[in-house]
């Protein structure tokens, strides 16, 4: 079957200044197929939106392929009617930022049904609106039909962007941070929609996020991948990350994230990296670009930059190192 | 009466914020003790009154708060509420300094970093001389594994974010305060980045047995740094104890429902559960205990009469009617 989106050796460039190019992705392939839940992870600054943004079309790579149901979506034939942009839709991080403040949430879903033609007439239109309401918890959906965002929590504002984005039966669904800017006790509930919605209409989505602990309740058994400074590291089934991770940068992160069980967090760790810095776009260091903060990493780390490759069945790492400590992960603290 | 026990003490404090349709009651009666030499984490979620906590021992609140009039708030016996314009100045920053949320734009972009360093000193006419002030300055750089000679002579722009926020908490720490307020302080940091933190705060926290308290929706960040836990909701205080009781053994249903909503890349994950409805809406909070449209244990007193704090052994103090029945 075909992938719903396809990225193939995709590059970004961004120009910053007359001089200066700043390389945003390098050699970026992804697939994802129907019904897929696929994670990406990094912090700031590793692309990771910048592929969101790739796969929603609205920023053209500076070379590579982007496939939609592998048609070439950048070929001066290609047609973006109406079915191909609804194929894939956006929830962004900011709920509060990403809903016009002076629409009600009526008018803001509304506009959507008329304008594809889904309703006809008031009455139809708002029948429909409350039912798709109705599907994403805002209930009783009259209480919610005429009221602003301001008048929403975080939790019910990010519902509706979430309604907002499968009105149209999407493919595919790029979920950027989707909860990060959620209360912590409402984080979960936002997650279990977006799981639903994946079983229960079959569309896919491709989780963007920081946080290594919402992307494993999330994706279950899907793939994740890790991120950093424009290339992927490490990628794979998700639980065979968490367990196993093999790329030193992995291991940071991992042993980077907290626990809530206070004798384990508590524990003092040392991280496994050389340097808490970052390269710098004007401070690019030569070979594998992890190579400055990597621990065991050695002369040909800083000379070639390490391909991705495979070690076993979906499991791929760009890293030269086979002597990268196993991963133990009742001492990691 | 001399308490060398507490560092704060705080008594019925009420703070209502004046809205067009009402007051919003922000913090709501609540008594709080922050023992001395401690690390105090105040976990709750965005509305719950733990900022406008934090602003009250500042004193920097927005116009339209009102506090209640029977509210106290005694820091080393002193009623900060009754502490006129120097007395304040005086308290600010020597005695309690703050570290804010977003703290890395909390810099004068228009300052060198050694400039703001010193404006702190001059202004607070310590009388110091400026090379002693800048030895110290070099150490508390130190402290927080800052390397002095490049970020002194740097704007804060030079400097990365994980930079910065180290730069501002050595800044806090420059007039040598008693008691030092951590809002949010690693939110907007990445996640290598916020470890490194966490490490230096334990660290400080260790070495100048400086009484902290942290204020963070962050439960792990909570779980690593601190000793004592207040759980607040709704403008109300749910639990208080020590933190392994809290976290091992909460006796109150929303510090559980919490703790249960927490992703973690331990453990199995179809044991996470949120909870269910969402906060209250502090115009119209719900009458009785403030948790209970959303609670699973709630019963018919639950709506009626509001829980008080309740000592439930070894320290620990949870306002649920029904604590016993939460208990694990």
């Amino acid at each position: 079957m075909m992938p719903v989106v396809e990225l193939r050796h995709v590059n970004m460039e961004f120009q910053l200044d007359r001089k200066r190019r700043f390389t945003a992705l390098r050699d970026i392939n992804l697939e994802i197929n129907e019904g897929e839940i696929t994670a990406i992870v990094g912090e700031s600054g590793c692309g990771k939106s910048t592929i969101g943004r790739i796969c929603l079309g609205v920023l053209k790579p500076t070379m590579g392929a982007v496939f939609y149901n592998g048609r070439y979506i950048w070929d001066s034939g290609f047609s973006w009617d109406k079915p191909t942009r609804c194929m894939v839709q956006v929830v962004h991080q900011d709920s509060y930022a990403s809903l016009n403040p002076l629409r009600t949430i009526y008018q803001t879903l509304s506009d959507i049904l008329r304008f594809h033609k889904i309703t006809r007439g008031d009455k139809d239109t708002r029948s429909k609106v409350k039912s798709l309401l109705e599907v994403v918890g805002l209930t009783p959906p009259e209480y919610f039909l005429d009221k602003y965002p301001f008048q929403l929590s975080g939790g019910q504002r990010q519902r509706v962007s979430i309604t907002r984005a499968t009105i149209l039966n999407p493919k595919l669904i790029i979920a950027d941070e989707p909860v990060s800017a959620v209360d912590a006790s409402l984080r979960l509930s936002i997650l279990d929609l977006m799981l639903r919605l994946n079983k229960e209409f079959g569309i896919a989505f491709l989780y963007i996020t920081h946080d290594l602990a919402t992307a494993r309740y999330f994706v279950r058994d899907g793939r994740m991948i890790v991120m950093y400074f424009g290339s992927v590291v490490e990628e794979g089934r998700i639980r065979e990350l968490i367990d196993n991770p093999r790329h030193p940068y992995l291991h940071a992160l991992l042993s980077a994230m907290s626990t809530s069980d206070p004798s384990k967090a508590k524990r003092k760790r040392e991280l496994p990296l050389k340097s808490l810095d970052m390269p710098t776009v004007d401070n690019l260091p030569s070979g594998c670009l992890f190579n400055p903060r990597c621990p065991y990493a050695d002369e040909i780390c800083e000379k070639e930059f390490p391909q991705l490759s495979t070690i076993e069945g979906e499991h791929r790492i760009s890293c030269y190192l086979d002597r990268v400590p196993r991963w133990e992960k009742h001492s990691r603290n | 009466m001399p308490d060398t026990e507490h560092i704060l003490r705080i008594k019925d404090l009420r703070v209502e914020y004046r809205v067009r349709e009402g007051f919003v009651k922000s913090v709501d009666d609540i008594d709080l003790d922050i023992e001395k030499g401690k690390f105090t984490a105040i976990i709750g979620e965005s509305g719950c009154g733990k900022s406008t906590l934090n602003n009250v021992i500042m004193d920097i609140l927005s116009p339209n708060a009102v506090i209640g009039k029977n509210s106290r708030v005694f820091f080393n016996g002193e009623d900060l509420l009754k502490l006129d314009r120097e007395r304040l100045r005086q308290f600010r920053w020597r005695k309690a300094a703050m570290v804010f949320q977003a703290a890395q734009n909390a810099l004068n972009p228009l300052l060198k970093v050694s400039e703001q360093f010193l404006d702190v000193i001059e202004d607070h006419e310590t009388g110091e001389k400026k090379r002693e002030s800048l030895q110290r300055i070099n150490k508390l750089l130190e402290l927080v594994k800052l390397d002095s000679r490049r970020v002194l002579s740097s704007y804060p722009h030079e400097l990365s974010g994980g930079m910065r926020q180290r730069t501002i908490i050595a800044l806090a720490l420059v007039l040598d305060p008693e008691f030092l307020i951590l809002d949010e302080p690693t939110t907007a940091l990445d996640i290598i980045t916020q470890s490194y933190i966490f490490d230096i705060l334990t660290d400080i926290h260790n070495r100048l047995g400086l009484t902290m308290a942290l204020v963070t929706h962050d439960i792990s960040a909570a779980a690593r740094l601190a000793d004592n836990v207040v759980v607040m909701y709704a403008g109300k205080i749910m639990e208080t104890g020590d933190i392994h009781s809290i976290f091992n053994s909460s006796r109150h249903p929303y510090s559980r429902g919490l703790l249960n909503a927490m992703p973690s890349i331990e453990g199995e994950t179809v044991k996470k559960k949120p909870i269910p409805g969402s906060p209250p809406d502090l115009l119209n909070k719900p009458p009785g205990c403030v948790f209970h449209p959303r609670c699973g244990l709630a019963g018919e007193i639950c709506a009626k009469e509001e829980p008080g704090l309740e000592d439930t052994g070894g320290g620990h103090k949870t306002a649920c009617h029904k604590w016993r029945e939460a208990l694990p």
